[in-house]
């Protein structure tokens, strides 16, 4: 699974999300990569779009 | 020896000097030392009473907000904020913060608006607003600065406290002098722990505007 990388611009920012029924809010800098795949999943627009050359190939 | 103990103090020094010009740098994570008491300068700019649009989302269609430099800087969700045509100055939003016991610091947010006739149409949009109370809703207010404030969030609560629909009032009126006759004031509200938030400058242009997509607007 490819790695979420928060945008430069966006990194000061904190996400106040709802998941699970419960609220969150987290400091996009401290965020882990669950935390970033949740927000990823809700639809925050807050990363890095992949690269379109990426000839990487998945094992 | 002596220039040891001389660079030592200026490094010390300088130390202490960041620590007072930046004390959130010394500060553990979590804790924000960002509300030190500091000057407030009021801007020289005319001042407009009163608020004059109102959009409802449900909270859980408005899934994220996205908050940097204490303000909301992007709302996740499809086109969450559902316009509502409310009467001419009718809309108002009251955010009251009270002192309980010694400590403890609650506020109280009261928005208010009129719609008019009543009609099917209306009866829809109340029972909708009756039906997602339950959930809560976050409410983004106008106000007659032009300045775009979401309500039901906070940075304290985060968004465990949404607005609920506090009240429906609905009254034929006695004749055509009774200017509020046949109006229905809808009163959403909430008890939290924080001030609300204002849109950024890029997403309060974009909702001044017109254009922006965190609000339905046909």
């Amino acid at each position: 699974m490819a790695k979420l990388i928060v945008r430069k611009e966006k990194l000061d920012s904190e996400v106040a999300y709802s998941y699970n029924g419960s609220s969150y809010s987290v400091k996009l800098s401290e965020a882990t990569q669950e935390q970033l795949r949740i927000l990823d999943e809700i639809g925050v627009d807050v990363f890095e779009k992949p690269e379109k050359n990426d000839k990487s190939v998945k094992v | 020896m002596k220039k040891l103990i001389y660079y030592l103090g200026v490094i010390i020094g300088s130390v202490m000097l960041a620590g007072m010009i930046f004390p959130e740098l010394f500060l553990p994570a979590g804790i924000t030392g960002a509300f030190a008491l500091a000057i407030f300068t009021q801007t020289c700019a005319k001042n407009v009473s009163g608020a004059s649009k109102v959009f409802i989302a449900e909270k859980s269609v408005a899934t994220a907000f996205t908050i940097t430099s204490g303000e909301i800087s992007a709302v996740t969700g499809t086109t969450p904020f559902m316009r509502v045509d409310a009467m001419q100055d009718s809309v108002s939003w009251q955010e009251l913060g009270e002192l309980v016991g010694l400590n403890n610091w609650k506020i109280t947010n009261t928005v208010e608006f009129d719609i008019m006739p009543p009609e099917t149409e209306t009866n829809t949009f109340l029972q909708a607003l009756i039906d997602g109370s339950p959930c809560g809703f976050f409410a983004l207010i106008v106000d007659g600065n032009s300045r775009c404030w979401v309500v039901g969030h906070n940075a304290t609560d985060i968004r465990e406290r949404a607005l609920r629909l506090g009240g429906q009032d609905h009254k034929t009126g006695k004749g055509l002098s009774e200017a509020e006759g046949n109006t229905i004031r809808i009163t959403l509200t909430n008890e939290c722990g924080g001030i609300a938030l204002p849109l950024d400058d890029t997403l309060n242009a974009a909702v001044l505007a017109g254009t922006s997509t965190i609000c339905k607007w046909s």
